[in-house]
């Protein structure tokens, strides 16, 4: 993964992270309760999984696209 | 003298390629970095420092008419206030729909003003220059101006209407005319932004695809559909964002025109954030707003950037 995917995937987790939290403030808190720190626990939990899963397809392509150079190479 | 000329040029080469290499004070990346310095010094002192102070503050309780001013953390209590606050909600409400009313007007309008523009033949550079004008004066100023020209007894619009045998209206006074009067006076002021940005796009448009379009008889309506607008369509999309972006972030024509009324008929977001901070002195709900209203503006031009940018760099694949 180069840098500026990096910040790309890292900023859209962020924004996701903050859109669960606000769902958890606006509707779920009115039928649970007010608690922020589930809410955000969930909103990090789910940040971090985005990252992850962009972090390993990242990964995955790059080792592809290696794969195919060498390929290309012996032949 | 030519032949002296070139011997002179060649001995001070070789004089040249012969001297030891200079060396360099700095690398690449330091004097990158000496570069960008600057810039972000800036936008850390007039930009980032102002985002993390209002979130410091977003996250305490801060009433400046209470002796403590801004005092306790109180985790995230202002921005459930503002989720749950039905007049930020309708505030909201009424900017999306200046927001889309204005910006769909003016790009309408922008795209319709420079088609003409472009195809005129005489006095281009007059009528260019007379669009310009509302963009170069004050908003508050022009705003005040129009709050004269909206008057309900001496405006001049009044008096087309009188003149015409038709019912005179309280522009600004009525709550289902003040909206529109102020998405009137925003599209006066921002529909020639749009056209002169659309018109330099349109003179920056290869000639050779449309006469070709031309040989083989094509419609206007096909080349407008498959040549115009599909390569215009990176230049729309920025001018559509800009123009959208200023929208939401509407403050000054309010203020001049009608002061968020009347009753709450033109309160903005903006103009409900300046009262509840800068009236009610809770700078604590407004910075929970306001930080809220960034996200959502952000959240819409990343994706429409986005979009933009992937165009970009399809279009440069395929070139």
């Amino acid at each position: 993964m180069t840098l500026s995917e990096a910040w790309d995937r890292l900023f859209w987790a962020a924004i996701i992270v903050v859109l669960i939290g606000l769902v958890w403030i606006r509707f779920l808190e009115s039928v649970i309760g007010p608690c922020d720190g589930p809410g955000l626990l969930v909103a990090l939990a789910v940040g971090i999984v985005f990252f992850a899963t962009g972090w390993r397809s990242a990964a995955a392509r790059k080792k592809r696209e290696m794969t195919e150079t060498e390929a290309k190479d012996e032949l | 003298m030519a032949n002296l000329a070139d011997v002179s040029s060649q001995v001070s080469t070789r004089a040249a390629e012969s001297a030891p290499p200079k060396k360099r004070v700095l690398s690449d990346t330091w004097y990158s970095v000496l570069l960008i310095t600057p810039a972000m010094i800036f936008i850390f002192i007039f930009a980032l420092f102002p985002l993390g102070y209002a979130i410091n503050v977003s996250l305490r309780y801060a009433d400046l008419t209470s002796p403590q001013g801004i005092s306790d953390y109180v985790g995230l209590e202002n921005y459930r206030f503002a989720l749950n606050d039905n007049i930020f909600w309708a505030s909201v409400q009424r900017t999306l729909t200046f927001g889309v009313a204005a910006v769909a007007i003016e790009m309408v309008l922008g795209i319709a003003i420079a088609f003409l523009l472009n195809e005129i033949k005489w006095l281009k550079g007059l009528a260019r220059s007379l669009f310009i004008l509302p963009l170069a004066a004050s908003p508050v100023a022009v705003g005040l101006i129009w709050r004269y020209m909206y008057h309900p007894e001496f405006g001049v619009y009044n008096g087309i209407l009188a003149s015409l045998g038709l019912p005179e209206q309280n522009w600004l006074g009525s709550t289902a005319l003040a909206m529109p009067s102020v998405i009137i006076f925003d599209v006066w002021q921002w529909t020639p932004f749009v056209a002169l940005i659309v018109l330099a796009g349109l003179q920056a448009l290869p000639k050779e695809p449309f006469e070709a379009a031309r040989l083989d008889k094509a419609s206007t309506w096909r080349i407008l559909r498959t040549l115009t607008f599909p390569m215009l369509a990176p230049v729309l999309t920025l001018v559509f964002v800009l123009r959208a972006i200023d929208a939401v972030r509407l403050y000054d024509a309010v203020f001049s025109l009608t002061q968020g009324g009347p009753g709450q008929a033109t309160e903005v977001v903006t103009y409900y954030l300046y009262r509840l901070g800068l009236r009610f002195f809770r700078l604590d709900q407004s910075s929970a707003m306001s930080l809220l209203f960034l996200y959502a503006v952000v959240v819409f031009t990343a994706l429409l950037m986005r979009r933009f940018m992937r165009n970009i760099a399809e279009r440069a694949r395929r070139a």
